[in-house]
């Protein structure tokens, strides 16, 4: 097995932690579309390709909302679909990190856009999650292809599985900091000595009566 | 006119053994923006006698004279022999101002926040008003200040993120913030540091998030700069240093802005959303802590010149937040506690509008007719 890519030596921001969130991610939501897939009911491979993409673009969405390094970039073709970990641009397809499709060995333009936004990294390669699935169509590896503008890999990584829930990953946004009001308080006037002396005996009497 | 006999003139007898305090005189003159001659002219007395007085060389020789001070400047004659109170002195105060600023207006705002300092004076006998709670930090270069801010983020338990209410924060720390700059554009803020600490800020400024940059601009002369003359381009670039570090601390900013979206200003506005800052501050951060080039940031700030925000305002302002404490204190008067608004202003010897003009509160006109002195009643029966 290919394991020649350490992207967190590499790119910073793609910690396991981060790749494993989405790498389950896209495992749970093929694995489950799977047990939705009903071939008497007209199902072919088509159809539950296209909806395995929808639901994994659209997991990906929603993880998008909840950490703050996970963004989903603006694309030009309605169908391409790419997201940015820290601003490093990925996009995921279906297969084998040796044979990634045509249409995935593209530079989008979400990712031409991070070059030009962040010129300092080091973008000049274009990076891929490939989901490997087994003869049942269930997921079997996910690994993280870094590949040339020819289009051949120059590093395979595969993703842990399960780090997800690793404190860090949730510890990386800052959380907003809410400062209530000051509550004022009157100032407790004390009651002067020699009143209190006075008030003393008349008390006193009080409580006899 | 007093009659001698009267009652002005049994109170001039009582006042007569007390000290005129100058310097009261002289807030007074520069919070009406009047200079020594123009105070004189309108007493008709002569200017050198004025200025003898305000130095405290010479006592007004006649109670006409003080009245004269009194009804030509908007306060009871009392104001002048009351209590030696906490003048801001010049070295204590530090503006954010254009370089065109008269000084005289910048008399009169720093006479205006004395006379806040008299009020909250009075109002800390009836109110527990937070124990002035600022640390002393060293900034003398970008890496101390960038310290200092994350020191005093500690200091306030704070951590790293946003600071949703970033007036609350000082006032915690017991800073008195207003909004008082009433006639004053040239001035975008002012603050004093003393036994009463306070931020005086623009409410010409309709932009939250300058406002916020604003008081973390004066926060940090307040926390740099103890007993240390501002105004020059140092301190201010300090100040604008430490608000920036102080309002957006660089690690978890910079975590923020690498994880943007694709283009430059969708991620500026998500920023602003989340940190409450204006864009051009979040430009200028990026800039100063490496996320962008100067080429950027210098196409960035052309940008916003295009779109005329540095000068008709920024899109996507947070929600307004008005400074609590001293409206607080003054909404409880007679609720919380006995002293009363129009008491308030009776302890201060300020007339009515001049009381409406230092504070921003009018006195309801029941407490006027509440505590109105009864018409005397007199008869043979």
């Amino acid at each position: 097995m290919i394991n020649d890519l350490n992207p967190a030596e590499k790119y910073a921001p793609l910690t396991d932690v981060r790749l494993s969130l989405i790498a389950d991610a896209l495992r749970d939501v093929r694995n489950h579309t799977l047990t939705l897939f009903d071939p008497l009911g007209g199902d072919d491979a088509w159809c539950h390709g296209c909806r395995v993409y929808s639901r994994s673009r659209n997991r990906i969405i929603l993880l998008s909302q909840q950490h703050t390094w996970l963004t989903i970039l603006e694309e030009d073709a309605e169908l391409q679909f790419t997201f940015a970990i820290e601003g490093i641009p990925v996009r995921f397809y279906r297969g084998s990190p040796a044979k990634p499709p045509a249409h995935y060995l593209v530079t989008t333009h979400g990712e031409l856009a991070q070059r030009q936004l962040f010129p300092h990294r080091n973008l000049d390669r274009i990076l891929r999650i490939a989901v490997e699935t087994d003869s049942e169509g269930r997921v079997s590896t996910v690994k993280l292809v870094e590949l040339d503008s020819a289009g051949e890999a120059t590093g395979v990584y595969v993703i842990p599985h399960d780090l997800s829930e690793t404190p860090s990953a949730t510890s990386i946004e800052a959380k907003p900091v809410h400062v209530g009001p000051v509550e004022l308080e009157p100032v407790q006037k004390e009651v002067p000595t020699h009143e209190r002396q006075i008030e003393q005996p008349e008390t006193k009497a009080k409580n006899a009566k | 006119m007093s009659e001698p006999g009267s009652q002005s003139e049994l109170l001039w007898g009582a006042r007569s053994r007390d000290l005129f305090w100058g310097e009261r005189l002289q807030v007074a003159r520069e919070f009406r923006g009047m200079t020594q001659k123009e105070l004189s002219e309108a007493v008709s007395a002569s200017p050198a006698l004025v200025s003898l007085c305000e130095s405290g060389k010479k006592n007004p020789s006649s109670r006409d004279l003080v009245e004269a001070f009194g009804s030509v400047l908007g306060f009871e004659p009392e104001f002048f022999y009351g209590n030696r109170q906490d003048v801001f002195r010049e070295e204590e105060c530090s503006f954010r101002h254009r370089r065109s600023t008269p000084e005289r207006m910048k008399n009169k705002i720093r006479a205006h926040a004395t006379l806040i300092g008299f009020v909250v004076t009075r109002l800390k006998k009836e109110f527990r008003f937070p124990e002035p709670n600022i640390p002393k930090l060293q900034g003398d270069n970008a890496e101390e200040i960038e310290s200092a801010a994350e020191k005093c983020r500690k200091h306030w338990n704070l951590g790293d993120g946003p600071i949703v209410e970033v007036a609350h924060v000082l006032e915690h720390a017991g800073v008195v913030i207003v909004s008082q700059l009433a006639d004053v554009q040239k001035v975008d803020a002012f603050s004093r540091f003393g036994s009463t600490c306070v931020i005086v800020l623009n409410q010409h400024i309709r932009s939250t998030s300058r406002w916020h940059f604003d008081i973390g601009h004066e926060c940090g002369h307040l926390i740099l700069h103890q007993g240390i003359d501002t105004g020059s381009e140092e301190t201010e670039a300090a100040a604008d240093r430490f608000s920036s570090a102080f309002l957006m601390p660089r690690k978890a900013f910079a975590r923020d802005f690498r994880s943007g979206s694709s283009s430059l200003w969708p991620q500026v506005f998500a920023l602003k959303r989340r940190w409450r800052t204006s864009a051009a501050a979040i430009i200028r951060r990026g800039y100063d802590l490496g996320l962008l080039d100067a080429v950027e940031y210098r196409k960035a700030h052309k940008y916003m010149s295009w779109k005329k925000w540095t000068t008709n305002g920024e899109p996507e302002e947070p929600a307004f937040q008005q400074p609590e404490l001293l409206s607080t204190a003054l909404n409880s008067l007679g609720s919380k506690v006995q002293l009363t608004l129009e008491g308030l202003r009776r302890d201060l010897r300020f007339l009515p509008e001049t009381f409406r003009e230092v504070t921003g509160v009018n006195i309801p006109s029941q407490a006027n007719r509440t505590n109105a002195i009864p018409f005397p009643v007199t008869g043979s029966n």
